[in-house]
């Protein structure tokens, strides 16, 4: 049983309004949805090794990121990719200061694409700039495959195209019909 | 001084203070006997067709009222709660300091006066008795020697006869009776137009009201009262009853113990049968009189504290979130003070939990809290110091909470977020400790601070997770006498 806040009387609502006021929101700093700049190339990667464009969809939590990385075919990111397994939950992801690390799963989280190697990101967080003439939050950094060593580095270039207040619902949701279909197949990879 | 005796220093203070703390939540006032003035009494009962007697008859002496004062006085005297002070002789009394030379001004004028009357100064002799009055009225003697006051009105009312001022005349001589109704004069002594005049005051003094209070006003009475630092003050008169037979009238002037700064008069008023009347009046006064032993002398001090307010908490040790989530709301108090020194209460409080910073609470979530038992409390003039100490429940309702992130994102997705990684109580019980103090703003409304803790030993869920809960209240409260 829960008790909703509407319940109680108004007073307690305007303390809380007063506390709400003196709260931090700095540890949501990095929270938004990111996109590259430039399309990127993994070597090793089936389906990757193509050029690809990526959007990830970071919440921060304290020291903590998760969040999702979807892989598209345009610059516009309207077109999923068909040859890959479009949507991959950031796991481990850690903020320190403007660093941050993630790691997705190159074959992504598609059924049955569970155990493949990793792909780990580490970015700096940028305050606005401008770049191109478009001003927004960059994450700079690199992907590389798990143990593919310094040559395998993909330099990448995250803009931030909407902030955390500006994700929905629908963000959050893979939207994979092989993840989230009544009777998924048992076995399967999008690639 | 080394620590430890700095130490034990602290401590002797502390046990000091402690020990100087009444432990009792009232006290006794014990005040002085009821100081009570006993003035001259006064008998309206004027016949006009006897004002004047034969002179070959002694003059009728009028001796019920002596009587009745002295009945009165030995009614009061017997009560040993009483403090009598009786004036009603009638005749000049030591006075209050620096008053003390106001009657001989007054004896003087009016020797004066008479003087100049005799001599036919009349506007000298006017202006004589005229400030024997102004000094009789400042010295209260007009009360307390009313003989000589009325001889400065008939003297002033004879002196206005002769300079042809009938009507200041017929004021002078109507206020020589209301200072001394008993007044009787030989029949030829004065010439006719002066007997007129007398009976003529005489006839308008009986129709008018009788006066029930010689000092015209109550404020006179209460200065009178301060003066000579008296409770109450007695008079007593007699007056005819439109219907037939005579009346006894007593009224008491009393120094309001509600308020310091009025009187209350006390009104008896009943068939006049003799002194047996005056001492029923007076027993009758006193029976319901607030003397010492009946007063209740007990300073109350207020029994029951209503209070509300803001209330902060947090959890000192919290492991279901990693930087601590805050509690802020509302919290509404009582407590019974079940003898000196000891009470009991019982506190409920609301809170809307506030998300930590790294958003390990899943969801803002609201609690109930409630505290029940006893304590030691100290009851001043000036507020109450309290520890409380009892039983308290928690009730969390939606409290969730994990480290793992993804459950933070898709808390109720069980593929992401398995319940194992969340952490849900729901109900905590344990025992509390509050200490605090309310301070009063006015005779009952009070500002409570207040401040404790509590460790919990029962809960639905592992306890290493939330337990010893801080706690800081602020509001305001009422006191219930």
């Amino acid at each position: 049983m829960s008790v909703r806040l509407s319940a109680v009387c108004p007073a307690l609502s305007a303390a809380l309004f007063l506390a709400g006021l003196v709260s931090c929101d700095s540890s949501r700093m990095i929270s938004g949805i990111y996109q590259s700049d430039l399309p990127v190339v993994i070597d090793g990667v089936p389906g990757l090794d193509t050029p690809r464009y990526f959007e990830m969809m970071l919440a921060q939590f304290g020291p903590d990121i998760t969040g999702i990385v979807r892989v598209y075919d345009d610059a516009d990111f309207l077109v999923p990719s068909s040859e890959v397994c479009p949507c991959r939950f950031v796991e481990n992801g850690k903020v320190e200061s403007s660093s941050m690390a993630l790691s997705f799963r190159s074959h992504g989280d598609c059924p049955g694409s569970s155990g493949t190697p990793l792909i780990i990101g580490r970015f700096t967080f940028k305050e606005p700039v401008v770049v191109d003439d478009e001003a927004g939050e960059l994450l700079s950094g690199t992907l590389e495959l798990q143990d593919a060593g310094e040559p395998g580095q993909v330099d990448v270039t995250f803009r931030r195209a909407r902030t955390w207040r500006q994700v929905g619902e629908a963000d959050l949701k893979c939207g994979d019909p092989l993840l989230y279909a009544d009777d998924p197949p048992e076995t399967g990879d999008a690639g | 001084m080394t620590c430890r005796a700095a130490f034990v220093g602290i401590l002797v203070c502390l046990a000091g203070l402690i020990t100087a703390v009444p432990v009792t939540g009232s006290e006794v006032v014990r005040p002085a006997s009821k100081k009570v003035i006993l003035i001259p009494g006064r008998d309206f009962r004027i016949d006009p067709d006897k004002l004047f007697f034969d002179p070959s008859e002694p003059p009728p002496r009028l001796q019920e009222m002596p009587q009745l004062i002295r009945e009165a006085s030995a009614v009061l005297a017997a009560e040993p709660e009483i403090e009598l002070v009786d004036l009603s002789s009638g005749q000049p009394v030591s006075a209050p300091q620096g008053t003390a030379s106001r009657h001989l001004v007054v004896m003087g004028m009016l020797h004066l006066g008479i003087e100049r009357y005799r001599d036919i100064r009349l506007p000298e002799a006017i202006s004589s008795l005229e400030d024997g009055i102004s000094a009789a009225l400042a010295s209260d003697s007009d009360v307390l020697v009313p003989a000589v006051v009325s001889d400065l009105y008939l003297y002033l009312g004879l002196s206005r006869l002769e300079t042809s001022e009938p009507d200041l005349a017929h004021i002078a001589l109507k206020q020589m009776f209301g200072h001394m109704p008993e007044r009787r004069f030989r029949q030829g002594w004065f010439p006719a137009r002066e007997e007129r005049a007398l009976r003529a005051a005489a006839l308008d003094f009986v129709k008018s009201p009788a006066r029930e209070n010689p000092f015209e006003s109550t404020e006179r009475a209460l200065g009178f009262l301060r003066e000579r630092g008296a409770d109450a003050l007695v008079y007593v008169f007699l007056e005819s009853d439109p219907e037939g037979g005579d009346r006894l009238e007593t009224r008491v002037f009393e120094v309001s113990r509600k308020d310091a700064g009025s009187v209350e008069v006390m009104r008896d008023s009943r068939p006049y049968r003799g002194v047996e009347s005056v001492s029923m009046a007076i027993s009758s006064w006193l029976a319901c009189a607030d003397l010492p032993s009946r007063t209740d002398t007990l300073k109350r001090l207020p029994r029951v504290f209503l209070d509300t307010g803001f209330s902060y908490s947090m959890f000192a040790q919290d492991n279901s979130t990693r930087t601590g989530f805050h509690n802020i709301g509302l919290s509404i108090g009582t407590a019974y003070q079940i003898q000196p020194g000891l009470d009991t209460f019982l506190r409920l409080s609301f809170y809307q939990a506030r998300e930590d910073s790294y958003g390990d609470l899943l969801d803002d979530f609201f609690s109930f809290r409630a505290s029940i038992g006893v304590g030691y409390s100290a009851v001043f003039n000036w507020g109450r110091v309290f520890t409380h100490f009892g039983f308290e429940m928690d009730y969390l309702s939606g409290f969730k909470s994990s480290t793992e992130p993804r459950c933070k994102l898709w808390p109720d997705d069980p593929d992401l977020c398995p319940s194992s990684q969340v952490t849900e109580p729901s109900f905590l019980f344990g025992a509390v400790g509050l200490l605090g103090v309310n301070v009063f703003v006015s005779r009952s409304v009070f500002v409570m601070v207040q401040a404790g803790i509590s460790g919990y030993f029962v809960s639905n869920s592992a306890l290493v997770d939330l337990n010893f809960p801080f706690v800081v209240e602020f509001g305001f409260g009422y006191a219930f006498f």
